[in-house]
């Protein structure tokens, strides 16, 4: 499957880009040039040069050290909360596509109650209920994905179930349980990856959005959107400031996106082109 | 009887955003009486005074109840900062917000139409591969950096436009309706308008462009798929000139597709408000709602959160009605 995808032009540049970031948040943990956190003295804002090969920001700190943890934590997060919402969205979302019924109904209006809000709107506030800090930034971005996988994924299982083979092997006495593991389950896979794909992008340009904010993920990390929002204060002496970690993020976002176009298209041949 | 369902459904939409925005101020962990009068270490003695005044004394749905009663007048008592009502900083609140979106779903829409139209008429050419990869960048971009990129090129770089307000520091607006285009056409002061105007270029240039993405997208395969169909051919070989084709077959029957998309594109621009009002110094809501949050100003969020439900529910409503008076199939369903 993947020998047929990277043949979509949007989904290998998505996949090249993607497979960069991965390998620049490996790096990471292995090498930077400086530590990101080492400030250098009397070398604040400095320009591009041999040593600071990016330059440095406002506290005289090495903006490609910074750079690098700061994929990191952006694509950990991005790929936390894909994981997560697979986890416990597309497993309600089966449940609730397979069992149909008051569960189904329930859930639904669960799912419902939480997209009320844009999902920026409503990661703002729960943070605002229970403050910064890490984990409550990666719990907010998590909550407003899960519908996103929920839905998607309740859909699909809602068609599958409703199949003549699914008729059959409860004839034969297979279980809910076997049914939904066996069948239902692996027929849903790829709207689960194209879903994935977005609850990822999305995360990543929420945490972003609110590290921009000075509400997300708390100093001394070197996360994308507060190292952004950092930089406000400098657009008119440094600019070369704001450059990078934007770029890196316009990329990042993209190149989920990208592969999670691909992946629909092969979901779906119809749509190619859309 | 759909009058009475419309009713109905409204009144549990109210209902549903009043239990939420309660919920919200009860989540906090913490004392609910000292979150919301914003005194730590407030004596024992005051603390009972308030819980009185603040009704937290009687049962959970009675307080829900009186809750409810005074959030249909408008009530959501005092801003922990400022000590003025809520509801009277929110009248001077929304018409800033509000104007800035609408110019910025109205170029967005415009042009969005328009590009999504040619790219779709024009498959495969160079218009097509523009409007599309213009609206994957757009999808992707971090609305908080394009605007910084905006503010570096048109106003650091060239100086044309001013970064922050709604009017230059010189002119008093006096206070008709809030928006301040009207206001200073009311006060025929043409100075006041220019600068208004001036001062709107930029951030709704930057709030637009997220919508804009969405609506070239919606209205391109809102097109390619209604140039495929039977009626459209029929149309064609009948001698109809192109332009009528595209706007009195095809763009009609699309326009159900893009109404959707621009309803849902301003529920986006109530996000991207918060962005654009912090980074421009925008005295909206999306300002607001952040500066409550930063200073945990509770009431101030609670009604926030009230608030922008209420927006997004009212939009909704307005989008499905217009969407039936364009598409006759959908009347009665």
């Amino acid at each position: 499957m993947l020998k047929k995808l990277l043949k979509n032009r949007g989904f290998f540049i998505g996949f090249c880009l993607f497979s960069f970031f991965a390998f620049t948040a490996l790096l990471a943990a292995i090498w930077t040039p400086y530590s990101y956190q080492e400030v250098f003295e009397n070398s604040a804002l400095l320009k591009p040069s041999a040593q600071f090969w990016l330059g440095t920001d406002d506290l005289g700190r090495d903006i490609l050290s910074r750079l690098l943890i700061g994929s990191q934590l952006s694509l950990g997060i991005g790929i936390l909360v894909g994981g997560i919402s697979i986890v416990v969205g597309a497993s309600l979302g089966v449940i609730s596509g397979y069992f149909g019924g008051k569960v189904d109904q329930i859930l639904v209006q669960i799912m419902n109650a939480i997209q009320a809000l844009p999902s920026l709107l409503l990661a703002l506030f729960v943070v605002a209920i229970l403050g910064g800090g890490v984990l409550n930034t990666i719990l907010s971005v998590t909550l407003v994905s899960i519908p996103l996988m929920y839905r998607m994924v309740r859909s699909a299982a809602i068609v599958e179930s409703s199949k003549e083979y699914i008729v059959s092997a409860r004839a034969l006495g297979a279980s809910d349980f076997r049914i939904i593991k066996s069948h239902i389950f692996p027929n849903c896979t790829t709207p689960i990856l194209v879903q994935m794909a977005v609850c990822c992008s999305d995360a990543i340009l929420n945490t972003a959005a609110l590290g921009f904010l000075g509400l997300g993920i708390p100093a001394p990390y070197p996360e994308w959107g507060t190292m952004l929002s950092d930089s406000k204060t400098f657009i008119e002496t440094a600019p070369q400031l704001m450059t990078m970690p934007g770029l890196c993020l316009l990329l990042l976002i993209l190149s989920t996106q990208l592969m999670s176009d691909g992946l629909r298209d092969q979901l779906d041949p119809k749509l190619r082109g859309r | 009887m759909s009058i009475l369902n419309k009713v109905l459904k409204l009144f549990f939409a109210f209902l549903f955003i009043c239990l939420m925005s309660f919920t919200v101020i009860r989540l906090i962990p913490g004392d609910p009486v000292t979150n919301l009068i914003g005194e730590r270490g407030a004596s024992p003695e005051r603390i009972e005074e308030m819980r009185k005044n603040l009704g937290m004394d009687k049962s959970i749905p009675e307080q829900f109840f009186i809750f409810t009663k005074n959030a249909l007048q408008g009530d959501f008592g005092e801003s922990i900062v400022s000590k003025q009502p809520i509801t009277s900083e929110f009248k001077v609140l929304w018409p800033a917000t509000f104007e800035l979106a609408l110019f910025a779903i109205i170029w967005s829409g415009i042009i969005g139409i328009v590009l999504g139209i040619l790219a779709a008429v024009k498959r495969n050419s160079f218009w097509d591969y523009g409007a599309v990869s213009l609206s994957t960048i757009g999808f992707a971009m971090p609305i908080f950096w394009w605007a910084l990129l905006v503010i570096f090129f048109f106003a650091v770089m060239l100086g044309l436009f001013p970064v922050s307000g709604r009017v230059g520091v010189e002119f008093e607006i006096p206070y008709h309706t809030g928006f301040y285009l009207i206001d200073s056409l009311f006060a025929e002061d043409k100075a006041a308008f220019f600068s208004v105007i001036k001062h709107m270029v930029l951030p709704a240039f930057v709030l637009g462009t997220v919508s804009l993405a969405l609506i070239v997208r919606v209205t391109r395969s809102a097109f390619i798929d209604i140039q495929k169909e039977d009626y459209i051919r029929t149309a064609r070989a009948k001698g109809l000139q192109p332009a009528q084709v595209i706007f009195k077959h095809i763009f009609k029957n699309a326009l159900p597709q893009i109404l959707t998309a621009l309803g849902l594109a301003f529920g986006q621009l109530l996000t991207g408000a918060i962005m654009t009002e912090t980074i421009f110094s925008w005295p909206g809501l999306g300002r607001w709602i952040i500066k409550s949050i930063e200073a945990r100003d509770y009431p101030a969020v609670q009604a926030g959160v009230f608030y922008s439900m209420l927006i997004i529910i009212i939009v909704n409503f307005c989008t499905d009605e217009l969407i039936k008076i364009v598409n006759p199939k959908l009347r009665g369903s």
